[in-house]
């Protein structure tokens, strides 16, 4: 590709980039991401046939998304996670940290299982609710939600979109996963939760004494349903990552077999489900393949791989710290899905062996599945947008977000690649 | 003497209570203001925002939202008039929306307040001496507000 052809590309890409960022007139992130594919098509980065070809060759992410968000947007309509944080509280015996606790492990639970969304989207709305009800400060209990969804992330290949994506272009078995991230995700879930308590010591000293119903579901054969259901989803994701069979049929399937069980018990709420779908998601990651790979023809991810590559010859910590560390910041200033997709590529373009490309992919997904715990409310643009807004003295709460972030990320970021190496010296 | 004591639902009749034993209210006209705090609910918006295609909230999880945050800021005013009506003083509780800090420098401009009564800390907690012995709230009240202020701790 010539030099005009390289520098075209990258301007596309970063274009875009700002534009999914700004999202000018809230026009969805898809139609952006797929008008610079289009870009990408038009200077010639990338063929018609090669885009084609990818989106295709991304057929198991796709299924994987869309078996995923409806499972998640059912188990949602049977009251799930009304259900289980109404138990969490039930189990909290009227002690705020305890309740902090039980939100925590169910958070976790939700985000392995369901991934990282379901835990953000769905989940944090209930809680909130859950505990205004029972006369309790919301912010500790909303914000653990948002900060458990990437913590908790790191514990299975489906707990964030991000790591199907890596695992696209680095393939683990579940064992090569599991050796790698299990101890790593446990340090940081463990590290974010003693931030947590620290951060909010002062209003978890406030109890509640009513006791919290568990909320009657409108259809309680429905939740019974969808409840064995998901544990039927659960399984079928460890039988079929062990039996290395694509996730996306798995997941597929479980939420096909979530749906004629409530449709069985007439529980179903297919226009209810649909609306809690986050179908945004499809366009814009078929865009970013494209747009991705445009970078990857002009040659830059070569670039960064080579230079990865380097890195992990001079041995020690440098490369895992360097790569998640560098992949935490990108999915700060990106998104972390394109953040997962430029990082992925730079590993795959490193010259070096199959074991080392796990590594490295590993470190990736620590940065892209716990950086974005920095700034919640999605990029450093955001942040820097909002602290204009409170100098002209309007409601910026989501600045809170960052100030807790700051603090719970480093550390845990840190604690996690230091354990991934230890990890990896065994 | 018109007075602004600041409720977060926590701690009320201590407030009244300390307050009393401070000054003589028996005059006065006491303005119970709580300020349902839109803060937690707009960051949880904002941070919906964040995830690429997230739909709306549906119209129920809102509807629940906000009726849970009706309840109890119906619930705080409730008992801020029990306690009035026990302690014999003459006033009304007042309920706003926004953020605290800015609501209540702005109703005690409004409502010409001679002083604002308010807890150092969220909850009445109380902290050591020191830089960190004054909650934000507090804070901003005493930088902003438009009459003395006294601040519990």
């Amino acid at each position: 590709m010539s030099g005009i052809h390289a520098a075209a590309a990258l301007l596309l890409f970063v274009a875009t980039l700002s534009l999914v960022l700004i999202r000018p007139r809230r026009v969805p992130e898809g139609v952006f991401a797929l008008g610079g594919a289009l870009g990408m098509l038009l200077v010639g980065a990338v063929s018609p046939r090669e885009a084609l070809a990818i989106i295709l060759g991304a057929w198991n992410a796709f299924l994987f998304f869309l078996g995923m968000l409806v499972a998640a947007a059912a188990a949602d309509r049977a009251e799930v996670f009304t259900r289980l944080a109404g138990l969490a509280a039930r189990g909290a015996g009227g002690s705020g940290w305890r309740l902090l606790l039980n939100l925590f492990l169910l958070g976790s639970a939700i985000t392995a299982i369901l991934s990282n969304d379901a835990t953000a989207l769905l989940l944090t709305p209930v809680v909130f609710a859950l505990v205004v009800r029972l006369g309790l400060p919301p912010r500790p209990y909303a914000f653990t939600c948002s900060f458990v969804a990437n913590a908790a992330s790191l514990l299975l290949p489906v707990a964030n979109p991000a790591n199907i994506l890596v695992l696209q272009v680095v393939p683990m078995t579940l064992p090569q996963f599991l050796g790698r991230l299990l101890l790593p995700a446990l340090v940081a879930l463990a590290v974010t939760f003693a931030g947590l308590l620290l951060v909010f010591r002062d209003d978890l000293v406030v109890g509640f004494g009513a006791k919290p119903t568990a909320g009657a579901a409108d259809h309680p054969r429905g939740f019974a349903v969808t409840l064995a259901g998901l544990c039927l989803l659960a399984a079928g994701y460890l039988a079929g990552a062990a039996l290395e069979a694509p996730l996306g049929l798995v997941a597929l399937a479980g939420a096909t077999i979530i749906l004629l069980a409530q449709a069985l018990v007439g529980a179903l709420a297919p226009r209810a489900i649909a609306s809690e779908v986050a179908w945004g998601i499809f366009p814009f990651l078929a865009g970013m393949l494209v747009l991705v790979r445009g970078i990857e023809n002009a040659g830059l991810t070569p670039l960064l791989g080579a230079l990865l590559a380097r890195a992990v010859a001079s041995g020690g910590l440098l490369a895992p710290l360097l790569t998640a560390v560098g992949a935490a910041l990108g999915a700060n200033l990106i998104n972390n899905l394109p953040m997962a997709l430029i990082a992925a590529s730079t590993v795959a373009a490193a010259p070096a062996a199959p074991s080392t490309h796990q590594d490295l992919a590993a470190a990736v997904l620590l940065g892209v599945d716990l950086g974005p715990n920095l700034t919640i409310v999605g990029s450093l643009s955001t942040m820097l947008w909002l602290l204009l807004l409170r100098r002209r003295g309007l409601d910026v709460s989501g600045l809170e977000y960052l100030r807790v972030g700051a603090l719970l990320l480093p550390p845990a970021l840190l604690a996690a690649a230091l354990t991934l190496w230890l990890v990896q010296q065994l | 003497m018109r007075v602004l004591l600041c409720i977060d639902g926590y701690g009320t009749a201590e407030l009244i209570q300390r307050a009393r034993a401070l000054l003589d209210l028996r005059q006065s006209e006491l303005l119970l203001l709580h300020v349902a705090d839109t803060g937690p609910r707009s960051a949880l918006e904002l941070a919906r925002g964040a995830i690429i295609g997230a739909p709306p909230l549906p119209p129920d999880r809102a509807r629940e939202l906000t009726a849970a945050e009706r309840a109890r800021a119906t619930a705080v005013i409730a008992e801020a008039e029990a306690q009035l009506g026990a302690s014999g003083l003459r006033g009304e509780a007042l309920l706003v929306s926004g953020v605290p800090e800015r609501q209540i420098v702005a109703l005690a401009g409004q409502r010409q307040a001679d002083l604002v009564v308010l807890f150092a800390h969220r909850f009445g907690r109380a902290a050591p001496p020191g830089p960190r012995s004054v909650g934000h709230t507090a804070r901003f009240v005493l930088d902003h507000a438009p009459c003395p202020v006294l601040l519990l701790r």
